[in-house]
């Protein structure tokens, strides 16, 4: 009986691998079958971390460059550009230009990074988004 | 020179790599690309270091080809996953600076793991994602200071167990090939800015 319920239990685990990688760019290496994947440290809550890796991911993916997350708020020459941290940035490769991108679950959380981010680079692109 | 200590590889000879970075940056228009003779032809080929990147180097080492940039903070990491998806081979990426050091690690199209601990204004900034792997100590993570997480000394070990190659020391290795390429820079909406070079 319990050796059944370890092999109900290993199988459900090796199902629940190509699920968990669905929301990441992570492979599984052949250490990765031993180790369980370690994500972190999270920034705010679920929903906003796996907005923000998944939107990393992507960038990453599309070439784009200086990829920063949760870190200060630089201009397009590197510079610092304010104590804010925005939850994403990087530079399109096709324009050259920085992009800010955060993430808020309220509108009034996403009005106030509006003013600061704006304020703080206005050659930037900036995309606020406030998640249901 | 500090710039030099962000750089990324890949497991293509410097033929096959300068090919596949090539396909990539043509997505911005046409690409030249020039043979260098020595590193010092590399290093007058980038100079001065820029806002935004214009030009590459390819450097070959055996199996392995080191790619640097011109742009200021950048170790072209971004540039080996694309080469690392188009041509189905690992890539690596470093940065060995006091003040910052990540490891960017890509197999099998994919990223399996990203290691950064830098400063970060008046913060030490550190995150990690992926699993640990096989060639990483797993001291080296969980440091109770952060700012003596991921050493410098760790890196170079790193990139030597998974390469099999040793970091140039630049001006006195040997490599096979080195090309360089320039890409288009037409699209730019943001004017590129030049440094002062620093030895």
């Amino acid at each position: 009986m319990t050796r059944l319920f370890l092999m109900l239990l290993t199988l459900l685990f090796s199902l629940s691998g190509p699920a968990m990688g669905e929301y990441s760019d992570f492979g599984r290496s052949s250490l990765a079958a031993k180790n369980a994947p370690k994500w972190g440290p999270q920034h705010g809550g679920d929903t906003h971390w796996q907005r923000i890796q998944q939107t990393a991911n992507g960038m990453e993916r599309k070439g784009w460059q200086d990829i920063r997350i949760n870190r200060q708020q630089v201009d397009s020459t590197g510079n610092v550009a304010g104590r804010n941290r925005p939850d994403l940035s990087g530079i399109n490769p096709r324009t050259g230009q920085r992009h800010n991108i955060e993430f808020d679950t309220r509108a009034s959380s996403s009005a106030r990074h509006q003013t600061t981010v704006n304020a703080n680079d206005p050659n930037a692109r900036n995309t606020f988004i406030v998640l249901p | 020179m500090e710039h030099l200590k962000g750089f990324s590889a890949v497991n293509l000879d410097a033929d096959a790599a300068a090919a596949a970075l090539e396909e990539t940056l043509q997505q911005f228009g046409p690409v030249g690309q020039s043979r260098l003779a020595t590193f010092q032809d590399a290093l007058e080929y980038l100079l001065p270091i820029k806002s935004f990147t214009t030009r590459y180097v390819v450097m070959g080492l055996g199996e392995w080809s080191i790619l640097l940039t011109d742009m200021r903070g950048a170790n072209c990491y971004v540039e080996a996953f694309a080469i690392s998806r188009a041509r189905h081979c690992k890539a690596i990426g470093l940065f060995l600076q006091q003040k910052r050091r990540e490891l960017h690690v890509f197999e099998n199209e994919r990223k399996v793991r990203q290691v950064q601990s830098l400063s970060d204004g008046n913060r030490w900034y550190f995150r990690e994602e992926g699993v640990l792997q096989p060639f990483e100590d797993a001291e080296e993570c969980v440091r109770r200071k952060k700012q003596d997480r991921l050493s410098a000394e760790a890196l170079r070990h790193y990139f030597q167990t998974y390469t099999d190659v040793t970091i140039p020391d630049w001006k006195n290795t040997s490599f096979t090939h080195i090309f360089g390429l320039a890409r288009c820079t037409k699209g730019l909406r943001v004017a590129v800015s030049e440094f002062e070079t620093v030895e």
